[in-house]
């Protein structure tokens, strides 16, 4: 029975099939290759096919990288810098606590959010970025410096965590802001259950930092429609908090109230030039992936 | 109303439980994990609301079905009312047997008998039935198998205690007869009475089954004091035509104290005597009055107690009397042999008599008619029938109403044209080869009804030796020589009687002469012939009496047709003259009246109580109830003390719940408010939440 492509490609990215996968590494690499297959671009964006910029030469340089032509043409010397030499430190900030192990469906947050950090860096791997992992709830819970060959450990690291602590912002972010000195790209993927202003303030002093921030707004469906119908008693899952709640009547102000919260963490990340990517457990990673291919040939682009 | 376990009650503090959860409880379920709550009011009860009682139905449900598993757990029951007959095993068929004899009037001892009846049937369930006997000497069945309440409270509320005495046996006959009617599961006997001990005999037949219950209600005091008369005799004295009667009586004293009372005697209405006695403690003291003359039938007497407060019973405090004056029966005596010794023991007996005697008149020949018109008995002794028209003449004698003794002789003969007139043949003369006695009598038969007690006339002592051969026909057989052969025989004819003895009254044939019963027998023997039994001056209350067996100085009484008795308490009596019979009920002077007359002096009869039943010793309850063969109530145990009386009364009341058993309906109905509480409790719920979001979108 023949299978057509955007099927095939559904397929590998819809988070119900991933996460009958437990091989991280095997999902990462089967989502981004079939992803990039699937849009005919190649993955391999470092690697220093395509000329990128000239630079002055610098003692200690290697000579062999001289750009003999423009020395020829300007008698100076200068380096020719390709696309590889672009290749960054990749920190992926996980959040798991606890409210990431929500998950209306098969798949939690903390899932979708792992098989998200997985196949980025996969991706990232491939670019040949070093790729780090923060995986934090209140604190830093797993930690794995970033570098070209971490990309087995950041797998393993992201497959061990488990989302049970009340998270924080505070203590993990002053933790990455003390490790991850070299500029890159910092990756939160959290569902930032936090006041939109704060965050948006603590992210963009990475920004400041001249950290490239992509941040992965991870929902469940259930939080995003409330669906709920019978009077219940929530209880939240980092705080434990008891909540008697009528959700037909309070569904449409909750919403009000997520899509409110939504907003300003979009705004609010705009104005510190983080990228805000809102992601849906329960649609398939494309546009995750999609995002960050985006967001990283403008990166590219922009040096 | 009790409860078998009243600690249970404790648990009512419980009912606080539900307002409690009313007003602090939290939404249903198992909390639902959620993110985070940073986006969610808060707000699914308010305050105040919580502190609010909303739903009131709710409540009360809730709290009757914890007070109702509260009060199961306690197991209630009822000890009377009409709740007192809900639930319980199965339906029960009850027999109340009612003591209406006289001593239940003492004190308030009968109004306790009859509230204790309504009690037993106003605790009974509607698939109960009950049977009312009202008992004396003889048990009455009022009401069989009946459910009626109202109507058995109302016939307990006509009744009275009557002139009679206690006979518990025949009631427990009935009762048990009833009861074998009966298919319900259950049965039990209630018997209200004094339980005197003369009115209980044991009788292998007075008995119940295993399976009924008998219960027994004691009513009135043991130990009460009372004074009653009995004993009443008259003594007749002949003076000249007039009879001269002295009274007597005993005067009964059973209380611990000796009581001095006065002793009344009034004859038809006028006190003509009083004498002052003092009956000792425990004792009895003779009372005797001057005598008076009787001078017209049916005078009435009655000796009476004067009223005092110790005199206990009633019923027991007045005997009453009625005497005729007496007079002589007039017997031709026929003998061919003349006066000799052929009739001298015969005459020697008629001329000995206390009061009324006889008249007699000694021939030879056949009688004449004037002497016939002049006689009441005819004797023929040892002469023949006489033929012809004499003999006619006698017959006529005896079908009007005359008496005839045929005393059986050598010379004895019967013409056949009368032969089928007597009632036996006369056969040849009988000489045995030694001598024979008198092997059968019947005591029944009013010749020989005097002789039934000790010591009161033995006819076995006579030796006869020569008799007649008698083939009774028609005629009844009163007595038998040992050898089976008829000794006397009686027989009717129109109005008169006739007596044939099988051998003579003088001592040639038999000694009987020489018996101290002789006397007595010829006298009964003739009094019977004219008509004349002997007239008793009173009968016991409850006797049967045949009116027409009474005889007047006269002549024997006739009762009219239609004739009533008017009893002591004023009712009247419809009087069956075929039988001429009347059960006196009361105590008193009956008077029998032709229909539609007010004689001025009628034919009057007197019952007085049986002394037997002033006796107020009282019958081992727990005794009785063995002999029986019963079973006793569960829960009704004997003894005076109080750890017994408790005991008692825990055992009737742990009988009491288990009949009833409320706790099953209880819990029914506890399950049944739950079930209904939580119907209710979801519609409401439902209800509220629509309301909210309509009103709050």
């Amino acid at each position: 029975m023949a299978t057509s492509p955007a099927a095939s490609r559904t397929s590998f990215l819809d988070p119900d099939v991933l996460g009958r996968i437990d091989n991280l590494q095997l999902l990462a690499r089967t989502v981004v290759e079939g992803f990039m297959q699937g849009i005919h671009r190649s993955p391999y964006l470092g690697v220093s096919m395509d000329f990128a910029e000239h630079r002055p030469y610098m003692p200690g340089d290697d000579i062999r990288r001289i750009d003999w032509r423009l020395y020829a043409r300007t008698d100076r010397f200068y380096i020719k810098q390709f696309e590889a030499e672009t290749n960054a430190d990749v920190g992926f900030l996980l959040d798991t606590s606890a409210s990431m192990g929500y998950g209306s469906g098969e798949v939690t947050k903390l899932d979708y959010g792992r098989f998200l950090t997985a196949c980025l860096a996969w991706f990232s791997a491939g670019q040949k970025d070093r790729v780090g992992l923060y995986a934090f709830d209140g604190d830093v819970v797993e930690h794995v410096r970033p570098s070209a060959a971490h990309l087995d450990k950041v797998l393993h690291a992201v497959a061990r965590v488990k989302a049970e602590r009340e998270g924080a912002w505070k203590r993990p972010l002053a933790r990455v802001a003390n490790t991850f000195l070299r500029r890159g790209i910092l990756v939160f993927v959290s569902d930032f259950y936090h006041d939109p202003d704060d965050i948006a303030e603590r992210l963009g002093f990475f920004r400041a930092q001249g950290h490239d921030v992509v941040a992965f707004h991870v929902l469940d469906p259930a939080e995003i429609d409330f669906p709920f119908s019978q009077a219940t008693n929530f209880q939240d899952l980092e705080t434990r908090a008891v909540l008697p709640v009528k959700p037909e009547k309070y569904a449409g102000a909750y919403q009000d109230q997520i899509r409110a919260h939504i907003d300003a963490l979009g705004k609010g990340f705009g104005r510190h030039g983080v990228d805000h990517v809102l992601l849906n457990t329960a649609e398939p990673l494309d546009e995750a992936l999609y995002a960050y291919l985006v967001f990283r040939q403008k990166m590219v682009r922009s040096r | 109303m009790g409860f078998l376990t009243p600690l249970f009650l404790i648990a009512l503090a419980g009912l606080a439980v539900p307002i409690l959860i009313h007003l602090t409880r939290q939404e249903k379920g198992r909390p639902l994990g959620f993110p985070s709550l940073m986006f969610l009011k808060r707000i699914p009860f308010e305050e105040t609301s919580r502190r609010r009682i909303r739903h009131w139905a709710l409540l009360a449900m809730r709290l009757a079905a914890l007070g109702l598993l509260v009060a199961a757990f306690a197991r209630p029951f009822v000890r009377g009312g009409a709740l007192a007959s809900v639930g319980g095993p199965g339906p029960e068929e009850v027999v109340i047997l009612l003591d209406q004899s006289y001593s239940m009037d003492l004190g308030d001892g009968w109004s306790q008998a009859v509230d204790h009846a309504k009690g037993v049937v106003a605790a009974l369930r509607p698939q109960d039935r009950v049977s009312l006997v009202a008992f004396s000497e003889t048990p009455r069945l009022i009401h069989r198998s009946i459910n009626d309440p109202a109507r058995i409270a109302a016939t307990l509320d006509t009744l009275r205690t009557g002139s009679l005495a206690t006979r518990i046996g025949p009631a427990i006959k009935l009762a048990r007869s009833t009861l074998a009617a009966s298919e319900l599961p259950r049965q039990r006997v209630v018997l209200v009475s004094d339980f005197q001990r003369t009115g209980w005999r044991p009788d292998p037949d007075a008995t119940l089954p295993a399976d009924v219950t008998l219960e027994t209600v004691v009513i009135g005091d043991e130990g009460a004091a009372n004074l009653a008369l009995t004993d009443l005799q008259l003594d007749r004295q002949s003076a000249g035509n007039r009879e001269r009667v002295t009274v007597s009586a005993r005067l009964i004293n059973t209380g611990d104290a000796a009581s001095a009372t006065d002793v009344t005697l009034t004859i038809d209405d006028t006190d003509v005597g009083t004498a002052t006695v003092t009956a000792p403690a425990g004792g009895a003291v003779p009372v005797t009055f001057d005598p008076f003359t009787l001078t017209r039938p049916f005078t009435r007497g009655e000796v009476r107690l004067a009223e005092a407060p110790g005199a206990g019973l009633g019923e027991d405090n007045a005997l009453h009397f009625v005497a005729s004056p007496g007079g002589d029966l007039s017997v031709l005596v026929v003998d061919p042999l003349g006066p000799g010794d052929s009739n001298l023991y015969l005459r020697g007996a008629l001329g000995i008599a206390e009061g009324a005697g006889f008249g007699t008149v000694l021939i030879r020949g056949a009688p004449s008619e004037s002497q016939l018109a002049a006689a009441d008995v005819v004797v023929l002794n040892g002469a023949p029938f006489p033929g012809g028209s004499a003999g006619d003449r006698l017959r006529a004698f005896v079908e009007e109403g005359g008496g005839l003794l045929l005393a059986l002789g050598q010379r004895s003969a019967v013409p056949s044209v009368h032969a089928e007139f007597l009632p036996a043949a006369v056969g040849p003369v009988t000489e045995g080869t030694g001598e024979r006695r008198l092997g059968f009598v019947d005591y029944d038969h009013a010749v020989f009804e005097a002789f039934m007690g000790p010591r009161s006339g033995d006819f076995s002592q006579a030796s006869f030796y020569r008799t007649r051969r008698l083939d009774p026909g028609d005629g009844r057989v009163a007595a038998q020589f040992d050898d089976g052969t008829p000794a006397l025989v009686e027989g009717r004819r129109g109005k008169g009687r006739i007596l044939m003895w099988a051998s003579g009254l003088d001592r040639f044939w038999n000694n009987l002469a020489l018996q101290p019963v002789y006397l007595p027998f010829v006298h009964r023997v003739t009094r019977f012939l004219g008509g004349r039994g002997e007239i008793p001056p009173w009968h016991l209350a409850g006797s049967t009496v045949n009116l027409s067996a009474l005889a007047t100085a006269g002549a024997p009484l006739e009762i009219p047709p239609g004739a009533v008795a008017m009893g002591p308490g004023g009712g009247s009596v419809a009087i069956d003259p075929s039988t001429s019979l009347l059960r006196l009920e009361s105590r008193g002077i009956w008077e029998i009246r032709p229909p539609g007359d007010r004689p001025e002096n009628p034919m009057a009869v007197a019952a007085n109580v049986d002394v037997a039943e002033s006796d107020l010793a009282r019958l081992d309850v727990e005794e009785f109830v063995g002999a029986v063969g019963a079973e006793p109530p569960a829960g009704e145990a004997a003894g005076d003390s109080a750890a017994a009386d408790a005991g008692a009364a825990e055992m009737q009341a742990f009988d009491f719940e288990r009949r009833q058993s409320f706790w099953r309906y209880l819990l029914a109905a506890a399950f049944l408010l739950m079930v209904s509480e939580t119907v209710l409790a979801n519609r409401l719920s439902r209800g509220r939440i629509k309301e909210e979001l309509r009103t709050d979108p």
